[in-house]
């Protein structure tokens, strides 16, 4: 028998999922932080952390790391200043934990050249901005390999 | 002729209501603060490029404020943007930046004001 699905569109194996999961926003506009970190939190997650920029998320990332807590799913703004997204998805996939963490990039631009690079990188997944709470769902569960999560 | 590019589009504001959680500050409050915000600062880092003919800088900053725009539901002011970013690529004809600039400054007060009536945006 199929699981009913909540009001924000998943059912109740997928929310436990992703409430048990830590997340982290990398972004530079705080506005872009909290539209999406609200709108996970609509999606179930309960532990988010932000950093405003590339230095910050490599030192939260790599503190999380040492405190045997590391991130499960890192979001991540294409174009910041200093370190960007690329530098960054390249980092992590170097670091201890980075070869299992998941990273998605969020962008407001289909650039084709961009996102090339970001997979081969190894990127999991993009949202355009603005981010939508269907969209940001359907990224999250293909991501996770979560589609067909049913009960039973 | 009707203006398909809204001031501000009350279906934006509807979709951020969705994910209010009761009990909790408002989200919408705290959103358009931070679009207020941010939008002076972009703002006045375009007029800061503008001077230096920093192309690139000039069209994320463009990009930028579309997207918070845009998410907002200021579609007008997000087209604004968007002309922005392609007048600073291009090299041919078309609205030069410094025009579409002051136009962004006049529709972004006009938004703050529907955003946040008695706003006086600091530009």
């Amino acid at each position: 028998m199929q699981e009913s699905v909540g009001e924000n569109g998943l059912n109740s194996t997928q929310s436990i999922r992703l409430s048990l999961m830590r997340v982290l926003i990398v972004d530079d506009s705080a506005f872009d932080r909290e539209l999406l970190e609200a709108t996970l939190r609509k999606l179930s997650f309960q532990n988010i952390q932000h950093a405003e920029d590339g230095a910050i998320a490599t030192r939260k990332i790599q503190n999380a790391t040492d405190m045997r807590a590391s991130f499960d799913l890192i979001f991540m703004d294409a174009q910041m200043p200093g370190r960007d997204g690329q530098a960054l998805l390249k980092w992590i996939r170097k670091s201890k934990e980075g070869a299992r963490q998941l990273v998605i990039v969020t962008s407001g631009t289909s650039d084709m050249e961009g996102a090339s690079r970001l997979i081969e990188i190894g990127v999991n997944g993009f949202v355009v901005k603005p981010v939508t709470m269907d969209i940001l769902r359907q990224k999250i569960l293909k991501a996770l390999h979560l589609e067909a999560a049913r009960a039973g | 002729m009707r203006d398909e590019f809204v001031r501000l589009d009350p279906a934006a504001r509807d979709r951020i209501r969705e994910l209010q959680i009761p009990g909790e500050a408002d989200l919408y409050l705290k959103l358009t603060e931070l679009f207020i915000d941010e939008s002076e600062r972009l703002m006045s880092q375009l007029r800061e490029n503008l001077g230096s003919a920093r192309a690139g800088a000039l069209r994320d900053l463009a990009h930028k404020w579309k997207n918070n725009a845009l998410a907002i539901g200021a579609l007008r002011l997000g087209k604004l943007c968007q002309d922005l970013e392609a007048a600073a690529l291009a090299t041919s004809s078309g609205p030069s930046a410094p025009d579409i600039i002051s136009a962004i400054g006049s529709e972004f007060r006009a938004v703050a004001t529907l955003l946040k009536p008695g706003a006086k945006p600091n530009l």
